[in-house]
């Protein structure tokens, strides 16, 4: 385990994570506190995405993967499964920590509900989110073998679900529910709908992990 | 304990056929793989240790088949150094032979006990909380050495273990292949014909993929024999004429002039004469 914190959480990984949310609080303006997790939820699955996206291919990339390859597949799949989880929990840290930095722009608060509860729902929130996208870039490098065809592929989701093509979604099935559309956006994070579309992002996202699990299990990819 | 290969065949998704209707039988101690970049050499490991299957032909590991369902048995048995390991390197070689034997499934006591007598062995013991990164490249070798033995598998595969290192970590791994050769097979590919000359009995050339020849070391020399010459006082002009026509394996400016090894069937020339063949010569005469 502690080896594999080193692996998946390397230095620059963790420097460029927690510059990433820093930068973001510094460069998104915001105006009320309830706009901190909408103005975060998304641009955290972007580094989800980014983050999460070599967690076997650096196998390949650091010129490992053979000696990885003959190794029994249930201890592949547990190791990067690891990797994976290990990933997600730096990144819920880094968002929930993130979150405080956006109190230097003095955001108003005039509803009742506690900074510490919406706090507290933005945390899961970023965890849908982390999770679905980190598993989604994970899956897709994996499948095509491929750093930026499966980045590049993701983008195109995220882009996707955060435009007003993707707010047309029921919010059930919606993963970037929690940041509202519309004129009522502020208040959607308090009504707490959102929690299915986070749910369904995250049923999906393990559905693609398993993918990426029998992936990693059976084929074996000789590079050019 | 032995390896069989009948008639392996590998062909790429681009046509291109890297190893092409090879056979041979590998059993313990070390045995070369002889042959320029590009030979198959490399594709015919990667058969060897489960990571390619080929088009055609049957492996056999004590008699156990190459196949998919039992791939997991089979690579229990094999350890692997390929001809570029990178190296965790964030972790210390000791943190990575730890993580890899994890990998490999082993124990944790066991994987410690192996670990030090491996660290101790390849003289790694006071380099074992390094950063891989630190490294020279003779010793990330030694640690990939390690890791394929690790596991203590019965067959040892190695990729072209000696290039890009100093004569004296070249022959510290050569050394240290052969110690380890006592109680398995190491198989081992190079195109450093010195490398081969120093460890085995036994080898393979192969040329274009493939298998120009496959034995004793002492039989390929005695067919080079009578085919190697040592040409002396050779003029430019002449020389240039002979390296048109023959295959040179050595060639020297002396106070006489050029001196020329060729390598012929026929005697090239008057200033001529036949001399003993070594390894290299063998090896050009039979890929000639």
């Amino acid at each position: 385990m502690k080896y594999n914190v080193k692996i998946a959480v390397p230095f620059y990984k963790g420097v460029y994570s927690i510059l990433f949310v820093i930068i973001l609080a510094f460069v998104r303006g915001i105006s009320d506190v309830r706009e901190i997790g909408a103005a975060m939820d998304a641009n955290i699955a972007l580094l989800a995405m980014v983050f999460c996206a070599d967690g076997y291919y650096q196998e390949f990339s650091g010129g490992r993967w053979e000696v990885f390859q003959l190794c029994p597949g249930k201890r592949k799949w547990q190791t990067l499964r690891q990797r994976f989880f290990l990933q997600v929990i730096w990144l819920t840290i880094i968002a929930m920590a993130g979150y405080f930095v956006f109190y230097w722009q003095r955001p108003e608060k005039s509803f009742e509900t506690s900074d510490m509860v919406l706090w507290l729902w933005f945390g899961l929130a970023a965890i849908g989110s982390i999770f679905f996208f980190g598993s989604l870039s994970f899956t897709l490098v994996n499948l095509w073998n491929n750093l930026w065809a499966g980045l590049g592929i993701s983008v195109i989701v995220w882009s996707l679900l955060n435009s007003t093509t993707g707010q047309r979604l029921p919010e059930a099935l919606y993963v970037f529910a929690y940041g509202g559309t519309g004129t009522g956006f502020l208040d959607s994070s308090l009504k707490g709908n959102w929690i299915w579309g986070k749910l369904s992002a995250m049923l999906l996202g393990s559905i693609l992990l398993l993918l990426g699990g029998w992936k990693v299990k059976k084929k074996v990819w000789i590079p050019r | 304990m032995a390896i069989k290969g009948r008639d392996i065949t590998v062909t790429f998704q681009n046509g291109t056929r890297a190893v092409d209707h090879v056979s041979f039988q590998i059993e313990k101690g070390i045995y070369g793989l002889l042959g320029e970049n590009g030979a198959g050499k490399t594709t015919l490991m990667r058969v060897l240790t489960t990571l390619l299957k080929p088009r055609e032909g049957t492996v056999l590991l004590n008699d156990m088949e190459y196949k998919e369902e039992s791939y997991e048995k089979i690579r229990r048995e094999i350890g692997y150094l390929p001809q570029e390991l990178g190296l965790y390197p964030n972790l210390t070689v000791r943190e990575t032979l730890e993580y890899m034997g994890g990998l490999a499934g082993m124990s944790k006591a066991r994987c410690r006990e192996r670990l030090d007598y491996y660290l101790e062995k390849t003289s790694l013991s006071e380099h074992q909380n390094k950063k891989n990164r630190q490294l020279s490249g003779g010793m990330k070798r030694r640690v990939g050495l390690i890791q394929a033995l690790l596991h203590d598998p019965q067959v040892l595969v190695i990729d072209e273990p000696t290039t890009g290192l100093d004569p004296e970590e070249r022959i510290r791994i050569r050394n240290l292949l052969v110690d380890f050769s006592r109680e398995r097979i190491v198989l081992f590919s190079t195109h450093v014909v010195e490398d081969l000359a120093a460890t085995c009995n036994q080898l393979a050339i192969m040329k274009k993929g493939r298998m120009v020849y496959e034995g004793e070391m002492k039989k390929l020399m005695e067919k080079a024999k009578g085919h190697v010459w040592l040409c002396e006082g050779i003029k430019e002009e002449e020389a240039g004429e002979l390296m048109k026509k023959y295959r040179i394996s050595s060639k020297i400016y002396t106070e006489r002039g050029l001196q020329l090894k060729i390598v012929s069937e026929k005697k090239p020339g008057l200033s001529c004469s036949p001399i003993e063949a070594g390894l290299e010569d063998a090896y050009i005469y039979m890929t000639g």
